[in-house]
């Protein structure tokens, strides 16, 4: 439970509580969503002096954790905050409020405090678990004990007492749910348990269901095992069941049909380990707290971070957000980013070439060295040679300069083979002349039947992407002039291939190319890297730290947008709407720009911008088109992306595909992105179907114009 | 059997020919046909003579030269030269095919203008801009080559009255070792001269140099000679960014690669001794790559080719209109074009080829032209089989500079036709008319009355 917190926005800053108490209330159940936080708050006052427990454990935590100088982002993220108010209500359950509670409360807090920043520390840095509310347990334990030979400590049963605050509404079974979903906050009464799932509701719809097949797994489990029903109902122990659910198969892992099994199957466990934790916990007389849902947690996560399990089972990559934050996250990112354990490099060639062979080819595309690529330079006839094709100086590529597909360091060369006569192949020099590149732990290149002669690079020597390594020729297996180039994995010629993707290149003929952010070519594929246009990258402008009016016309309707180019501590840059705190992450790289995880409406400027330069690359060619698939919840109505949200793990049906087309008018640089939603994102009224941006050479972005069905549906223009 | 057809008698010296590897050769051609379409239907619905172009050459062409230097270099441009040959049809496809435009004149930058090419994409070269045309390629955008200092200050009085700083390159000369040595356009490389003219750029506030362009002669036959002039032109960009912290956008190479025709005074056909366009992209491309550039910014490399896109996409196709024997016994053929429409045959040793061969012995031919001039020869000698008038011949390449540089004398020009990729037939200039001569003139009311 320690999620890193969205930027703080302008509805938080005019609440009289700082952020982090809210998110340190909504963080109990993976949130950091202040309105969430606000209902937990609100269930854990149904006692009042209970409540009053937790908040003073809140802020005596946070209190503390500064004093002891932690990290200013963990205090605000709310990690201290969550396990002093846990640690708090947890003793406000058993203890009277007074003088000497006080004191336990504070000392128990200071223990909280510390257990947690090593804890913290231990298992991040050596396992790289989060370490979830593991000190709070252990606080509580210490607390609980040591009480027992405190007089001043008087019990009390009060809260107990709320147990009838709203009892026997419900059906039975919702009842023990709900009852043990405000268990996590050591709430007894059905009406704080329904608070407990209104914030829920609130902050994620996918993590109330997956609570409710966590508790119902572990509840069915213990059933079906013969254990007393009153196990759950009386000791808080049925939250174990749905927050292990939660985590396991929605926050760290990314919601699918597999992670809902896991859900269930960490309930199951978590209910096995709550009977282990009640029994060995006993002789003691301690509770089981939330030990079963840290430890079962822990384990799925263990067995799933191993690097290869990784991949398959969906593990989030980057910070954890909200389930339905992660599953947007990514099916963007398998939509518009190239897997990230995959290597990538760019085309090894200048000008267009034809795929001649691709993966899995029909000659020696096969088996170990299954991720070959062959290229040749073809004529519009088709043909790879002008002439009669007699010689290899009639081929188009022989010759050609051969470039590095990334930076890297030159391991391996071969220089002296001649270049085989037309047709005739030489196998036991099976790859040629060729260059052999490192680029980084177990990823190397090979380009292969170079020109003999012609490598103008040395063992040892470090290249970077695009430098000229040497020329096309027709040394080795090679019965006519072409480049052979593969990923490999090791410094051998004749490695095994590796599986990997070209960056950047643009596929197609002359009036019909696409811009291809990642791929694989297949065989026939006419391909070209993309230079990257200074123009365009000058136009690009989004220096840090300006701020600007914007003056936005919706349907006739003014209103002006305040914006702001920020940029953080670790380098993510945003544009911010200040006035309604709406924001987009802002990706320059040197071969393009992306606009990313757009969190707003479509009634402003700013959502306009997201859709009209999701992603531009460098290049200004009115012949390209560039397509592309940004995310489309943010524009739906909120039924349909209520909707949407549920079904997509499963399906996407909001599907919003964008066609761009950059232009260059002189200083100007003109960007027209057409948009094709699908129904349901079509739903959203102000949802433009065509987009022009306009921004100039070393100012920037000028304005927006948005139109759907040829009519304007509104423009914006900045005020620099 | 079917009766033979009658062939005229031929009396000649007996001689052993020319014993060199240059020697005439002996094979008979004919070009029944272009693109597809038969020249004696092309000559029936259009009348002779009548110029003919290939589009689906002119787009080969267009690929296989952008494709040479594309591939062998990141940033290429082509940048059609409008005086070679500035049709609208045909200047279109070019842009079509992604070329800029090459202008030397106000002209010619009004005819690129009027075609829709926007000023960003016109590089404005020659020796005299006029003030007018200077201003108007500033405010479009143009990328303006200067010639000499007084229009170097010229363009800085323009700037300054814009208010602005506006992007210049210059014209650089140079020895590349080929004859002629071109010294006349622009700025001296070797002698200094063209670092001066940057640093008095650098030192402007209302210029800023953004490329540097040479162009090193015409029909060059060494590719070696642009390598040369590449290298000069890095070592130059060097020196400014040294001098001054000037990068550039773009190095120009300019134009003079040689066709595929064949000079008057080179032994070999053009078709066999012109280096492929390979050759020139190889010389210019590796001498780039291997320059080390400031802040490793390679700048997009443009050139102004025309010769060598376009000379083989044309076809002058023309009809034999009598037969001569010159008191000296050489045989001669007057035909129905002559120098005013082919301007090339003064350098060119053109193909002159029958479109049928009926047989007969193939003779030395003078081919005279229809004009009432001494000067008019289309070949002063080549092999062609016994003729009858009415019988037509296609002259080739004859796509650069003919449609450009002819001249209306004697007679009308005659129409130009373009073959589309489909075999369609075009008339992309019609023949003149009397209207067109006369149209301009204006006679005196006092010289009006008729006798």
């Amino acid at each position: 439970m320690s999620l890193h917190s969205a930027p703080s926005t302008s509805w938080s800053s005019v609440w009289p509580l700082p952020r982090s108490v809210l998110s340190s209330y909504a963080q109990v159940w993976f949130s950091t969503r202040t309105l969430p936080g606000l209902c937990f708050l609100c269930a854990t006052f149904v006692v009042p002096l209970h409540g009053a427990s937790g908040l003073l454990g809140l802020l005596s935590a946070n209190a503390f954790a500064k004093l002891l100088g932690r990290p200013a982002e963990h205090i605000e993220e709310g990690y201290y905050g969550f396990n002093g108010l846990l640690l708090g209500l947890a003793l406000g359950l058993f203890f009277r409020f007074r003088l000497e509670f006080v004191g336990l409360l504070l000392v128990a807090q200071l223990l909280m405090v510390l257990l947690a920043a090593g804890l913290r520390h231990l298992a991040e840095r050596f396992l790289g678990i989060p370490v979830l509310s593991l000190a709070f347990v252990l606080a509580t334990w210490v607390a609980l004990l040591a009480a027992r030979r405190f007089s001043g400590i008087e019990f009390t049963i009060e809260p107990i007492d709320a147990m009838k605050h709203g009892a026997g509404v419900l059906p039975p079974w919702v009842e023990t749910f709900i009852c043990s979903l405000g268990a996590a906050f050591f709430q007894l009464s059905p009406l704080s348990g329904a608070l407990v799932l209104l914030g829920l509701l609130i902050s994620s719809r996918w993590a109330t269901l997956l609570a409710a097949i966590g508790f119902a797994a572990g509840f069915g489990v213990h059933k079906a095992l013969g254990g007393n029903l009153s196990d759950i109902a009386n000791n808080f122990v049925g939250f174990n069941f749905a927050l292990s659910a939660v985590a396991v198969g929605g926050i760290w892992i990314v919601v699918s049909p597999k992670s809902l099994l896991l859900a269930a199957a960490s309930g199951a466990v978590a209910a096995m380990a709550t009977a282990a934790t009640f029994v060995m916990l006993e002789p003691l007389n301690l509770p089981v707290l939330a030990l079963p849902f840290i430890l079962t947690t822990q384990l799925f996560l263990l067995a799933a971070y191993t690097a290869r399990a990784a991949h398959r089972m969906g593990v989030v990559q980057g910070v954890p957000g909200s389930p339905e934050e992660n599953i947007a996250k990514a099916a963007y990112q398998r939509r518009r980013y190239p897997d990230p354990m995959l290597p990538v490099v760019y085309l090894p060639v200048m000008g267009e070439w034809t795929v001649t062979q691709g993966h899995d080819g029909e000659h020696t595309h096969k088996g170990l060295w299954r991720h070959g690529l062959d290229f040749e330079v073809r004529d519009d006839r088709g043909q790879p040679y002008r002439t009669d094709g007699a010689t290899c100086e009639d081929y188009y590529c022989f010759g050609a300069p051969v470039v590095a597909p990334a930076d890297g360091k030159v391991v391996h060369v071969v220089n002296h083979l001649r270049d085989n006569r037309i047709g005739e192949v030489d196998t036991s020099n099976n790859w040629g002349n060729l260059v052999i590149l490192w680029h980084s732990g177990y990823v190397y290149s090979a380009l292969c039947h170079l020109k003999k002669d012609s490598l103008l690079v040395a063992e040892g020597q470090a290249v970077t992407a695009g430098q000229v390594l040497a020329r096309a020729g027709s040394s080795g297996r090679s019965p006519t002039p072409h480049l052979h180039f593969q990923l490999q994995a090791s410094a051998d010629i004749g490695s095994p291939t590796l599986h990997g993707e070209l960056l950047h290149y643009l596929s197609g003929h002359k009036d019909e190319k696409r811009y291809i952010t990642h791929g694989v070519p297949a065989q026939g594929a006419v391909v070209a890297p993309v230079e990257p246009d200074d123009h365009v990258r000058r136009a690009l402008f989004f220096p840090p730290g300006r701020s600007f009016d914007v003056e936005v016309t919706v349907r006739g309707k003014r209103h002006v947008e305040r914006w702001e180019y920020a940029i953080d501590e670790l380098g993510v840059r945003r544009i911010v709407e200040v006035h309604r705190g709406e924001s987009i992450k802002l990706f320059l790289g040197d071969r393009y720009l992306t606009l990313l995880e757009y969190a707003g409406s479509s009634r402003t400027a700013l959502g306009w911008l997201y859709l009209a330069m999701a992603r531009v690359p460098l290049l200004a060619d009115e012949r390209v088109k560039i397509e592309d698939r940004p995310s489309a919840s943010g524009f739906m109505p909120p039924l349909q992306r209520l909707f949407h949200e549920l079904v997509l793990p499963f399906a996407d049906l909001s599907q919003l595909s964008t066609s761009s087309v950059v232009q260059r008018k002189g200083d100007r640089v003109l960007i027209t992105t057409t948009l094709h939603a699908s129904r349901l994102a079509r739903a959203a009224r102000l949802l433009p179907d065509r987009l022009e941006t306009e921004l100039l050479v070393d100012v920037g972005l000028c304005s927006l114009r948005a139109y759907r069905d040829g009519e304007l549906l509104g423009a914006a223009e900045v005020k620099i | 059997m079917s009766k033979l057809p009658y062939e005229r008698p031929t009396v000649v010296k007996h001689t052993s020919g020319l014993a060199n590897k240059f020697g005439r050769g002996s094979s008979r051609r004919t070009v029944p046909r272009i693109d597809g379409v038969a020249v004696s239907s092309l000559i029936e619905q259009y009348g002779s003579p009548l110029f003919v172009f290939s589009e689906h050459t002119l787009r080969m062409r267009y690929r296989e030269v952008h494709r040479a230097f594309s591939m062998r270099y990141p940033k290429v441009q082509l940048a059609w030269s409008y005086k070679t040959n500035y049709l609208d049809a045909i200047c279109r496809i070019y842009h079509q095919e992604g070329s800029f435009a090459e202008v030397v004149s106000e002209m010619e930058y009004e005819m690129a203008r009027r075609l829709g090419v926007p000023g960003e994409r016109i590089l404005f070269n020659g020796p005299y801009k006029p003030s007018d045309a200077l201003r108007r390629a500033f405010e479009e955008g143009a990328k303006v080559h200067l010639d000499h200092y007084d229009e170097l200050y010229e363009a800085e009085r323009i700037a300054r009255s814009l208010g602005r700083k506006v992007a210049v390159a210059i014209r650089v000369n140079m020895d590349t070792g080929i004859y002629p040595r071109w010294d006349r356009f622009g700025f001296n490389f070797d002698s200094g001269e063209a670092l001066d003219a940057a640093r008095r750029i650098a030192a402007s506030e209302h210029l800023v140099l953004t490329g540097l362009h040479c162009h090193i002669g015409t029909f060059i036959l060494e590719p070696e000679a642009y390598r040369k002039a590449a290298t000069n032109l890095a070592t130059l960009a060097r020196e400014l960014h040294k001098d001054s912290g000037t990068t550039l956008d773009y190095v120009d190479l300019g134009g003079g690669f040689a066709s595929r025709a064949t000079l008057h005074e080179q032994y070999a056909p053009g078709t066999d001794s012109t280096p492929p366009i390979d050759e020139y992209a190889e010389a210019i491309t590796s001498a780039l790559l291997a320059a080390s550039w400031p802040g490793g910014k390679m700048p997009t490399l443009y050139l102004e080719t025309g010769r060598a896109l376009v000379d083989e996409a044309g076809f002058l196709v023309t009809r034999v209109v009598g037969n001569k024997r010159l008191p000296g016994g050489a045989r001669a053929l007057v035909v129905d074009a002559g120098v005013s429409a082919l301007f090339t045959s003064f350098w060119y040793r053109h193909d002159v080829l029958p479109v049928e061969d009926r047989g007969g012995m193939l003779e030395e031919t003078v081919v005279y032209g229809p004009l009432c001039m001494n000067i008019d020869v289309v070949r002063p000698s080549v092999l062609l089989p016994p003729l009858e008038p009415g019988d037509a011949l296609v002259v080739r390449p004859v796509g650069a500079y003919n449609v450009t540089q002819w001249m209306q004398f004697i007679r009308y020009r005659p129409p130009v036709l373009l073959v589309g990729e489909d075999g369609q037939t075009d008339v992309i200039r019609r023949g003149e008319r009397i209207e067109d001569i006369k149209g301009p003139e204006e006679l005196p009311a006092r010289l009006k009355a008729e006798q």
